[in-house]
């Protein structure tokens, strides 16, 4: 990846409209042999250091994403998740550097990918939420001014263009009164509406992938609600993947295809977003799922997961989750604990993963 | 719609530790000035857990801090203990708060903690300013205090930010049982957490309310964990309380179409809701079908303040219905509360047939409630 990201096609010409993307002429993105049962965006064995290298985060995550897909990363704080799709974005925070392991995106390695490169990708390719919207945008400036000021950089529209086209994509999002809401401010707009915006703002050159980060935690629940409902209707409609992050199952599962677990910088478990909820295999996705919002509107006993999690970096012989597991066992303690393919899809990190569940570990509910 | 009768939810054996009667708070001053609270009455009886929900800019913080006296009502009165607090002013008003009855715990805890302090001195503080000179009494009270919390003494001489985030609000809910409280106002005390960390906060606050009698009030968005703790349920929306009554009749059959809406709203790992979030509010499609003057009417300032979103709303929500009794010990401020479960019903079927085949589940979304 080094001479062919000189010239990016889409500062040339102007964009077409929908989500129908002629793979554009000399656009590298697009390898010839990617087809739709391919994953857009591929990590392997991704080892990730924090500290300049002192302590290690992220070890050895693979997971994919095909077009279209919905693929939510749920875990704790301090899993890992949010740094993996930092490195997927190529945003990792200072001191965080990228061990081992491979960023596929079309084709193309991120983790080598020159500024350039990712001046192609970013926007055009992969669009980003996070979790605090107010303060990705300019306090001072129109969001409306923001949005066409990224559709006139990355797309060249004319400032008359990118209005218009700001607005419509204002429309998509569902702000009520798009032609108003271009001419406010942030500090004039509510945290959905905010959220609304940053997605425009994302979707706006018609990336293929979203990552959407903790998007909707700081949300109401009925604006959260709307929002969730919001990615449904993008991908739908423009066939936008979704890689969304979050620490609440819960919400992971109304949204999500498939539902990768993480804990302490491994994934121990995933597969179709059904099938985990129905039939969690690891003990940690079992205890996620009973302290999880259940939608249980009754009185009960509230469930916690005892114990602390590994320090970041910390090295365990065996599973990282044994400690707290309330069925481990010698072998779990004795060597590197390898994914078992428990299922079509469904992965699970656990030498006991056929018994767990057998054993009815999952609390009757 | 049964006979009005006075104050429903006070009941007669037990006097209410805290009542809040007919509160309005005003912020801001002139062209800015905004009405928050309007009309708000509440009672909070001893060893009572509330649930206050409600979301951004309903007033729920600002109601939290009115009984506080961190605000003053421009109408209304806060009674605590028998004394009306809303009307101490100056010393009396310091003295009060000194004496450390009434606390309250804060959303973020690395923001409410100061940074520069370590814990010992964070929790000990109201212990000081109680009047406790004596060193190690006050270092008795701030081990007990944490030990009440589940946290040991090793944690004594850390700053908020040398521990963990589920420590820190443990922290913040020592330094205020510290000082012995009787009634604990927890704005948010869970939302920054994540779910392991926020049932054992809550389980905890369950635990404190049955070993030191505490009347515990909870602000949260997150109805399916309150409904693990809480007695009651408030919710409050736009400044109005909108519905009150005991948990598990609430959640069994909401009587305002708001609590509906959060409850339909609440993410779930089940698939299993009678209706959907689109069900219970109307459509730009549906506003527009509207008649004119229906629509101004509803949209004026004496209209209910639900009515906006209401899928229900018709010609008499043009004017705010009062809180009224809907059953024992519940009432609902709605002047459909018996009939909007009926058309939601038959709205939901409505929406299946003439769904057919149309895959788009979020078509209702778009430009609804901007």
């Amino acid at each position: 990846m080094t001479i062919d990201n000189l010239k990016s096609p889409d500062l040339a010409a102007p964009h077409p409209a929908t989500a129908d993307r002629p793979a554009t002429a000399g656009r590298p993105a697009t390898a010839p042999s990617a087809a739709s049962t391919t994953d857009l965006l591929r990590l392997d064995d991704l080892h990730i250091s924090v500290h300049h290298g002192a302590a290690t985060a992220v070890r050895g995550i693979s997971l994919g994403i095909r077009p279209g897909e919905i693929v939510g990363l749920v875990g704790e704080s301090g899993s890992g998740k949010t740094l993996t799709c930092r490195a997927a974005l190529g945003v990792l925070p200072d001191g965080c550097i990228i061990d081992r392991g491979s960023i596929t995106f079309a084709g193309r390695d991120l983790t080598t990918l020159s500024r350039r490169g990712w001046e192609d990708v970013h926007g055009s390719h992969m669009g980003a939420v996070f979790q605090d919207p107010a303060s990705y945008l300019n306090p001072s400036i129109t969001v409306g001014h923001q949005l066409a000021e990224v559709l006139r950089v990355k797309l060249g529209l004319s400032r008359r263009a990118a209005r218009q086209r700001s607005v419509e994509l204002f429309t998509a999002v569902g702000l009520h009164q798009p032609e108003h809401v271009f001419h406010q401010i942030p500090a004039e707009l509510s945290g959905g509406m905010l959220q609304r915006v940053m997605i425009a703002i994302a979707i706006s050159c018609d990336p293929e992938l979203l990552v959407a980060d903790e998007a909707t935690t700081a949300l109401d629940v009925t604006i959260q609600a709307e929002v969730i409902e919001l990615l449904r209707r993008l991908r739908a409609e423009r066939g936008l993947a979704v890689l969304f992050v979050s620490h609440d199952l819960a919400v992971v599962a109304e949204l999500c295809d498939r539902v990768v677990v993480f804990y302490a910088g491994e994934v121990v478990e995933s597969g179709p977003a059904a099938e985990i909820i129905e039939r969690p295999r690891h003990p940690y996705t079992q205890a996620l799922l009973r302290v999880a919002s259940v939608g249980d509107f009754r009185r009960r006993e509230l469930e916690v997961i005892s114990g602390q999690p590994p320090q970041v970096g910390e090295d365990i012989t065996g599973c990282r989750f044994a400690a707290r597991c309330p069925a481990a066992a010698d072998a779990c303690r004795s060597g590197p604990i390898a994914p078992v393919t428990v299922d079509a899809q469904h992965e699970v990190r656990c030498v006991r993963a056929q018994e767990a569940w057998a054993a009815g570990e999952l609390a009757a509910r | 719609m049964t006979a009005p009768a006075p104050a429903p939810h006070i009941s007669p054996q037990d006097a209410p530790l805290l009542a809040v009667e007919s509160l309005d708070v005003i912020l801001g001053r002139g062209w800015r000035a905004t009405q928050v609270l309007s009309g708000v009455d509440l009672a909070i009886g001893p060893g009572e857990i509330v649930g206050l929900v409600g979301e951004t800019g309903s007033g729920k913080t600002t109601l939290a801090r009115t009984v506080a006296g961190l605000v003053s009502p421009a109408g209304g009165r806060v009674v605590f203990e028998g004394t009306t607090i809303s009307a101490l002013r100056r010393g009396a008003r310091r003295a009060e708060r000194r004496r450390g009855h009434l606390q309250l715990v804060f959303q973020d805890p690395l923001r409410s903690l100061d940074p520069d302090m370590t814990v010992a001195g964070i929790v000990g503080e109201g212990v000081r300013l109680q009047g406790e000179t004596d060193g190690s009494e006050i270092r008795r009270r701030v081990v007990a205090a944490l030990g009440q919390v589940g946290l040991d003494d090793s944690l004594l001489p850390r700053t908020p930010a040398q521990i963990s985030g589920g420590q820190r609000q443990r922290v913040a809910i020592a330094r205020a049982l510290a000082t012995e409280p009787r009634l604990l106002i927890c704005d948010e005390p869970v939302s920054a957490l994540d779910a392991s960390n926020r049932n054992y906060i809550l389980r905890l606050l369950d635990q404190l309310r049955t070993s030191l009698g505490l009347s515990i009030v909870i602000i949260s968005h997150d109805l399916s964990s309150l409904a693990g703790i809480a007695d009651r349920i408030v919710v409050l929306y736009r400044g109005r309380i909108v519905e009150d009554g005991p948990v598990d009749q609430v959640f069994a059959a909401p009587r305002h179409p708001y609590t509906a809406l959060l409850m339909a709203s609440a993410p779930s790992v089940r698939h299993d809701r009678e209706l959907s979030p689109q069900q219970l509010t109307r459509t730009v499609a549906e506003a527009v079908a509207l008649p004119e003057d229906l629509l101004a009417g509803l949209g004026g300032p004496d209209a209910c303040v639900f009515a906006p979103r209401c899928a229900f709303a018709a010609a008499p929500c043009a004017t705010q219905p009062p809180l009224v009794p809907a059953g024992e010990r519940r009432s609902v401020a709605c002047h459909r509360h018996d009939e909007w479960m009926t058309l939601a019903r038959e709205r939901a079927a409505a929406r299946t047939s003439d769904r057919n085949g149309d895959r788009s589940r979020g078509r209702t979304t778009e430009g609804q409630l901007a």
